[in-house]
């Protein structure tokens, strides 16, 4: 358990939610690569209280993807020549729109 | 004699297995028997075998004997073979047996042919490169008309083929490469032919052409590796084509004349290149892997690359100091193995920089811009770019700390891209991306990623990685010289400067713009620390 300087004792991890209903819970440090999840967790909003974080827009599948990232992400921050991760290419255009809501399209510093 | 046993029945083949019944049945009262005798007397049996028992007096054997079985005929060649539906056969249709018996050894085809015309002598005939001697005329006639029999099924529909069409032009490059492959010359010559589009398939034949080996006397036999000579010069050739690339071998490529506007990075990949001649195009900068093809890592020992409308710069002096350290810097430091060369080397020496363009979604960033790429057709113009100082980097106001290599892992957006333009349905994705629900910079991305992914694919110039999209781009401006080694010397110092002498040449011919692309915006030029008398400059053209 960690405070954030919120009010409220922030949980270590956040749950998402997908527009079908699936829940993710996954570790936050890793969802904090993503300046949306960053910004939806900051204090005036209610995700910040409840600790989830709901995506009407995006599907389980992508959504499974797109929490790979984050945690492929957090594993590999600081290591040079990361492989790709293994996208498969039915969904890269839903992966590439949800990407782009996260604002996963720069190169994490 | 009844009390004798009988033989056991031979068994038989099975056309002759009807044939007691058939026989039996010529007893039958009320048919008349209609024997043909014309070609066997009654007397004539046409068994060859004697007869085993003289007492035998089985029914059937003295029928055998009596009648005269009607031996049959088989007329063609062994695989057609079948009882021919001559007269007499015809006239014995009527009994059960034989009629079965008819039915099954002819093939259905032939049922409805109409009772053959009394034949002449058959003529035979051989082919020439046959021994044996067949019969022609009139088989001829009767397959004509069986083919044009009611029961002819239309055989199966033939697969058309949907393709786009081969152009002329492209027809007579395929059969210019055929001949090569046919007489292994290795020097493909394909000059104005006015081929616009020249296809992968075509240029995958060069792949093909083997020298022919030299069998001299007093010569080792030796099986080389092709040294291909590709000429495409003067086609009127747009886009870079891809098959190029695929041909490990080619030594020397001529592109000269055409409407190239860009020259792929996967160029870097044919390392066996001697010569490249790119003149007269629409190019604006060369891709900076080029680089890579001269010696001494590669082979390079030509390029002539003027005129283009290349970037040029206002500057008539370059910097002494900051080259060196901007290359050390930014690339890393690469010792250059000296190997002993001799010949020729094309030598590609460092004199200003171009500021760095940072792009971020496809849309540029920096003040900085480098020019779009123009049409031939408007008119040819020289672009002008500023020139930064090795000491100096422009970036966006919004970035902040872009020092030290690239690390962690490319972003999710580009992964995706990545794997979506190596899907083959990429009209569908561009109609799925003009979609107005999708964002407006995933096209823009979308395409040059698919262009770049066609080109053969690119990598960032500092970290080496494959890249999609580039977030940053800068050119560098270099002065080539060709270098003739004459004394086996691994210094270029040594070496006498032939061509491009830097006296005789003038201003435009002076640099040739190399385009640097990097992956993310920390892959961007070595800012090269300040020092006193860094100032100094020299003139790009020496002389009055």
């Amino acid at each position: 358990m960690t405070t954030n300087g919120d009010e409220a004792p922030a949980s270590k991890y956040v749950t998402l939610i997908s527009a079908d209903g699936f829940e993710f819970v996954v570790l936050r440090e890793a969802t904090l690569i993503s300046p949306t999840i960053k910004g939806m967790l900051r204090s005036p909003f209610a995700e910040s209280k409840t600790g989830r974080c709901e995506f009407p827009e995006i599907n389980a599948d992508v959504l499974d993807k797109v929490v790979e990232y984050f945690l492929y992400w957090h594993k590999n921050v600081d290591k040079p020549n990361v492989p790709d991760m293994d996208i498969p290419p039915e969904i890269c255009l839903q992966l590439l729109q949800a990407a782009d809501f996260l604002g996963l399209d720069k190169q994490s510093s | 004699m009844d009390e004798e046993p009988t033989l056991p029945i031979l068994p038989d083949a099975p056309w002759s297995t009807a044939a007691p019944q058939g026989l039996s049945s010529l007893t039958r009262p009320g048919r008349p028997r209609k024997l043909p005798r014309g070609f066997a007397s009654p007397a004539y049996t046409d068994s060859s075998d004697p007869p085993v028992f003289s007492s035998d007096d089985s029914p059937a054997l003295d029928n055998y004997a009596g009648d005269g079985r009607r031996k049959r005929r088989y007329v063609g060649s062994w695989f057609d073979q079948q009882p021919v539906l001559s007269s007499d056969a015809s006239m014995d249709s009527g009994m059960g047996g034989e009629e079965e018996e008819t039915k099954m050894l002819r093939p259905a085809k032939r049922r409805w042919a109409p009772p053959m015309e009394p034949r002449g002598p058959r003529k035979l005939k051989r082919q020439l490169d046959s021994g044996v001697w067949l019969a022609r005329g009139d088989f001829s006639s009767t397959d004509s008309e069986e083919l044009g029999g009611p029961e002819m099924k239309p055989g199966p529909a033939k697969l058309v083929l949907t393709g786009p069409a081969l152009s002329v032009e492209e027809q007579e490059a395929r059969r210019l490469v055929r001949r090569c492959q046919e007489e292994g010359n290795e020097s493909v010559d394909l000059n104005s032919l006015n081929l616009k589009i020249i296809s992968d398939t075509t240029l995958e034949a060069i792949n093909h052409i083997a020298p022919i080996p030299n069998v001299d006397k007093d010569v080792f036999f030796e099986q080389r590796p092709p040294a291909i000579q590709l000429y495409l010069a003067a086609n009127g050739i747009d886009r870079f084509p891809t098959g190029v690339l695929n041909i490990q071998h080619l030594t020397v490529l001529s592109l000269r004349g055409n409407n190239l506007k860009e020259l792929p990075p996967a160029l870097a990949s044919l390392t066996h290149l001697k010569f490249l001649n790119v003149a007269q195009n629409a190019l604006q900068f060369l891709p900076a892997e080029l680089l890579t093809l001269l010696k001494p890592r590669g082979r390079l020992e030509d390029l002539k690359c003027q005129p283009n409308p290349f970037f040029d710069i206002k500057e008539d002096r370059y910097h002494v100091y900051g080259p060196a350290e901007y290359e050390s810097g930014t690339f890393g430091v690469t010792e250059e193995p000296c190997g002993e060369w001799e010949g020729f080397k094309l030598t590609a020496t460092l004199r200003a920089r171009s500021p760095v363009q940072f792009s971020h979604r496809g849309t540029v960033v920096s003040n900085f811009k480098l020019p779009p790429s123009q049409e031939v057709s408007t008119g040819v113009r020289w672009n002008i770019l500023e020139q930064e100082e090795f000491w100096h980097l422009q970036t966006p106001k919004a970035t902040t700390a872009l020092h030290g290599p690239r690390r962690g892992p490319a972003s999710l957006f580009e992964q995706a891209l990545r794997v979506a333009v190596t899907r083959t349905d990429h009209d569908e994705i561009q109609e799925l991306l003009r979609d107005p629900t999708a964002p407006d910079h995933f096209l823009p991305a979308f395409q040059r990623a698919a262009e770049m992914e066609a080109m053969g694919g690119q990598s960032c110039c500092v970290c080496k990685r494959d890249m999609v999209v580039p977030a940053t781009e800068w050119v560098e401006f270099r002065e080539l010289d060709r270098v003739k080694m004459e004394n086996n010397g691994p210094l270029p110092s040594t070496g006498e400067v032939l061509e491009h002498h830097r006296a005789g040449r003038n201003r435009e011919e002076c640099l040739v713009p190399f385009l640097r692309r990097g992956c993310s915006w920390h892959c961007i030029p070595f800012k090269v620390p300040e020092k006193p008398g860094m100032e100094e400059t020299r003139p790009l053209v020496e002389g009055p």
